[in-house]
């Protein structure tokens, strides 16, 4: 493990978070994208990941029913008129 | 609710002759409010039934959410993002009113749930692609496992996953540092994992026990 690929490799994985979070500072983030670039294992890792996310989005994509949205207009003209 | 026909609010002064703040009338207030505020009624509901776990008291939470947001909309800032606004109303509203009634005792996740990885427990699986198998998990799965979770990483995950709010949005909804914030997603992220692995167990779409350590 002292080679420099898996360095590299394992600080992606220490980054990975934060870089399909948006969140990576800018001085990091050509780094890692330079590696996802030419690293196969990592870029599958990340796309995984990023799936993951996805599948949580999907999942939880909710919409207020009907009863809800008339309950609010109703408030909404209530208070309206306090 | 009082009957007074007209609206006794006119050049956006308050009937003790305050003047608010952004002088708006009251009919301009409530036709800015729900232009702005209707549109995000299906996000706040989703988040709402994440935080609750329960369809009516995920509605009463979106209500008393949109109440408040309605009488401290002249405090919003026009231009900044009215949607992490209305999660911060959301989230403190919750606090106040749902967690105060029952204290939860289990609020950790396991000390070893770090070191858990879906692609590495998938990986470890002879003959099943990784990403296949996470197209196969169903809505309904993901709901099960997002709630199961312990509040704090139920709601980071959410916010940030669903939402797609920054780390500082994330901070601030919650009351609570980025640090914090990072380390509650993820630990919830591989919670996650680990519960849709089980999953995937059962449903047969991966063989072996993902819990075992690799070699």
């Amino acid at each position: 493990m002292s080679d420099k690929p898996h360095v590299d490799c394992r600080e992606v994985l220490d980054d990975l978070q934060r870089y399909l979070d948006g969140e990576l500072p800018a001085s990091r983030l050509t780094r890692i994208s330079a590696h996802l670039a030419e690293c196969y294992p990592c870029t599958d890792r990340a796309d995984f990941e990023d799936q993951l996310r996805a599948i949580v989005r999907r999942g939880c994509a909710d919409r207020a029913p009907e009863s809800l949205v008339r309950r609010v207009e109703a408030q909404l003209d209530e208070l309206a008129e306090r | 609710m009082t009957d007074r026909g007209q609206p006794e609010i006119i050049d956006g002064r308050t009937e003790d002759g305050e003047i608010v703040r952004t002088e708006l009338t009251e009919d301009e207030r409530r036709r800015l409010f729900e232009e702005q505020v209707i549109p995000h009624l299906d996000r706040l509901y989703g988040g709402a039934l994440r935080y609750t776990r329960d369809p009516s008291d995920a509605e009463d939470l979106v209500q008393e959410t949109v109440a408040k947001a309605y009488s401290a909309f002249h405090q919003f800032q026009q231009g900044t993002n009215l949607k992490a606004w209305l999660y911060r109303i959301l989230h403190n509203t919750y606090i106040n009113r749902y967690r105060k009634e029952q204290r939860r005792p289990n609020e950790t996740l396991q000390e070893d749930i770090d070191d858990f990885s879906l692609y590495d427990a998938l990986a470890r699986d002879e003959g099943s692609a990784e990403a296949a198998v996470l197209a196969q998990i169903s809505d309904d799965e993901i709901k099960q496992a997002l709630a199961d979770l312990p509040e704090q990483f139920r709601v980071a995950v959410y916010l940030a996953d669903v939402e797609e709010f920054s780390y500082k949005e994330i901070a601030e909804i919650m009351d609570t540092p980025i640090g914090t914030v990072m380390s509650r997603l993820h630990r919830g992220r591989k919670a996650l994992e680990k519960a849709l692995s089980e999953y995937a167990r059962r449903r047969g779409l991966i063989e072996r026990d993902s819990t075992e350590v690799a070699p």
